[in-house]
């Protein structure tokens, strides 16, 4: 049998994280549905006259989703921290690909897919329950239920929602990569991580634009830079192929969250207890 | 089935093994006896790719343990000291756990849990320690792997449970199975080890089988102050002084493993001499 990669020790992989944790994602679940009931009637008290606005749905969808699944995705590797729980984790005969597969699916494509349906299962009823009960006594506009795949997110008019999603994949192998790395305390440890590591970024940033490049601006994007000269009285326009932007646009939306993958595949095999 | 060649292993700064050799042979269950903090526990994790050798290497049966191949992992199950069961009913695990074995025999492992007392039905989570601990060690001699890796495996037993392990482990020794066990408690196994390697600050200081040790050393109540003389080691007790003392011609006593282990702490060069003359 290939050592590698194996379809059948991948669906005994999945079906034994199941058995080991299903109690606690049950309870989970629940416990999540009913926080969210209590956050929508709070604040259709808070806001009686429009009760389940849109913008109050999608964020709480977004907000929550982030929030819910950057925690979960740290815990995932969290037996890693005890030893006890790490030798049976390590000692399952199954491969590291196996093991990051399992946990992709669990934290990304399960996570998310439980999430959605579960916040659809409390937004229609929430919507349903204030449309019937609170607006007919009151003269206001009934709220139908968001789509969050087609929503416009207001503080971020030009990013798409599906392109939000890729992010929220990205944001998870960062957790998850941080779950394998730090035996203890992995989700603050990689939000520290995070800042960090964009704080870096940035001032890396700002110097190269402040004290490397010429004077001057971006015009349209990345891809065009105005470089003015004061003195000779004429601007320069350069430009850099466009397949450049398109390229740097694929490395952010669709490379980062696989080699996220590759390097907790590396880190969950040199591990040890 | 498991040679080390040349093993070095350290914690950050703190040395556990300078160019260790060793090897284990199938069909035989090693006693890896040793003080607090010598290696013990550090040399069956690395047997099981818990934990890399900085220089050497280790090999069981033709594998890396490092790699962590699922081939290997398959023939080697631990159980160590410290250990953890999922809080879900025994039929539950077996039925999550067992694929992952493929020589895995369901009906053994029925007749270890009955030998254990323990009924198959059960839920972990309601389990004590103990219990949890008999279950662990069923399901590992019910895998059939080929390598059974042992961290104080009676600790948390009760008496009548040690029994009843030395009576499993007895039975399911075969000759394609290697059983190592790392043990304080020299007792309760004391008939069923048949090789005695005693690890002190990360060496071998002693390594013999236990029919080579009979037959060369005696372990007695000394008779009068020349045999106490001559004694590798001695300590008294409510009866006398008991003693082991090399054997005499044809004389046959009772391997007794605590005295055994006292004796070659004590006094290593004397019977490393006797047996490497």
């Amino acid at each position: 049998m290939n050592q590698f990669f194996s379809f059948r020790r991948f669906s005994l992989l999945i079906s034994k994280h199941w058995a080991d944790n299903k109690k606690r994602y049950l309870l989970s679940v629940i416990g999540f549905a009913l926080l969210l009931i209590v956050w929508f009637i709070f604040t259709i008290l808070v806001d009686p006259h429009s009760p389940m606005q849109q913008e109050v749905q999608i964020l709480t969808f977004f907000f929550a989703l982030f929030g819910t699944g950057a925690f979960y995705a740290s815990q995932y590797f969290r037996d890693l921290g005890s030893r006890a729980k790490g030798i049976n984790f390590l000692l399952v005969p199954a491969s590291a690909v196996e093991k990051i597969l399992c946990s992709i699916l669990f934290t990304i494509v399960i996570f998310f897919s439980v999430f959605t349906a579960v916040f659809y299962l409390v937004d229609v009823l929430m919507v349903t329950i204030s449309n019937q009960f609170l607006t007919s006594h009151n003269p206001i506009r009934q709220e139908g239920v968001i789509n969050v795949f087609r929503a416009a997110i207001l503080p971020f008019d030009g990013i798409s929602t599906l392109n939000v999603l890729l992010i929220f994949f990205t944001v998870q192998s960062i957790f998850l990569l941080g779950s394998v790395y730090f035996a203890k305390y992995s989700f603050i440890k990689t939000v520290i991580c995070s800042f960090v590591v964009f704080f870096l970024l940035f001032c890396l940033i700002y110097v190269l634009y402040e004290y490397v490049m010429p004077r001057g601006g971006y015009v349209n994007g990345f891809t065009s830079y105005r470089v003015s000269r004061f003195n000779a009285g004429e601007d320069h326009l350069v430009q850099i192929p466009g397949w450049i932007d398109d390229m740097i646009y694929f490395v952010l939306m669709y490379a980062i969250t696989p080699f996220l993958w590759v390097v907790s595949y590396y880190r969950l095999k040199e591990k040890q207890v | 089935m498991v040679s080390i060649q040349n093993l070095s292993f350290s914690y950050r700064k703190k040395p556990v093994f300078n160019g260790l050799n060793l090897s284990f042979q199938a069909g035989h269950v090693y006693g890896l006896l040793g003080k607090n903090g010598t290696g013990k526990s550090s040399l069956l994790r690395n047997i099981a790719g818990l934990l890399f050798p900085q220089k050497g290497t280790i090999s069981v049966n033709g594998f890396t343990p490092g790699d962590r191949l699922p081939i290997f992992l398959q023939d080697v199950f631990m159980v160590p000291e410290e250990f953890y069961l999922p809080d879900i009913p025994v039929p539950d695990f077996i039925r999550s756990y067992v694929p992952f074995y493929p020589r895995f025999n369901s009906d053994k492992f029925r007749d270890y849990m009955a030998v254990f007392e323990i009924p198959s039905d059960s839920t972990l989570q309601n389990m004590s320690y103990g219990q949890k601990k008999k279950v662990l060690i069923s399901f590992a001699l019910a895998s059939n792997a080929k390598l059974l890796l042992m961290d104080e495996p009676t600790n948390g037993l009760d008496i009548m449970s040690k029994s009843q392990l030395r009576k499993i482990l007895a039975q399911a020794l075969d000759e394609e199975r290697c059983i190592i066990i790392s043990t304080h408690q020299v007792k309760d196994l004391e008939n069923l080890i048949d090789r005695i390697t005693v690890i002190d600050d990360g060496k071998i200081l002693f390594d013999q089988n236990v029919e080579d040790i009979s037959r060369k050393l005696s372990f007695r109540f000394a008779i009068d102050e020349a045999d106490l003389a001559d004694a590798l080691y001695s300590e008294s007790s409510l009866a006398g002084n008991v003693i082991v003392t090399p054997s005499r011609e044809e004389e046959e006593t009772r391997l007794d493993l605590e005295l055994l282990y006292k004796a070659i702490v004590t006094n290593s060069s004397k019977i490393t001499k006797l047996f490497h003359p």
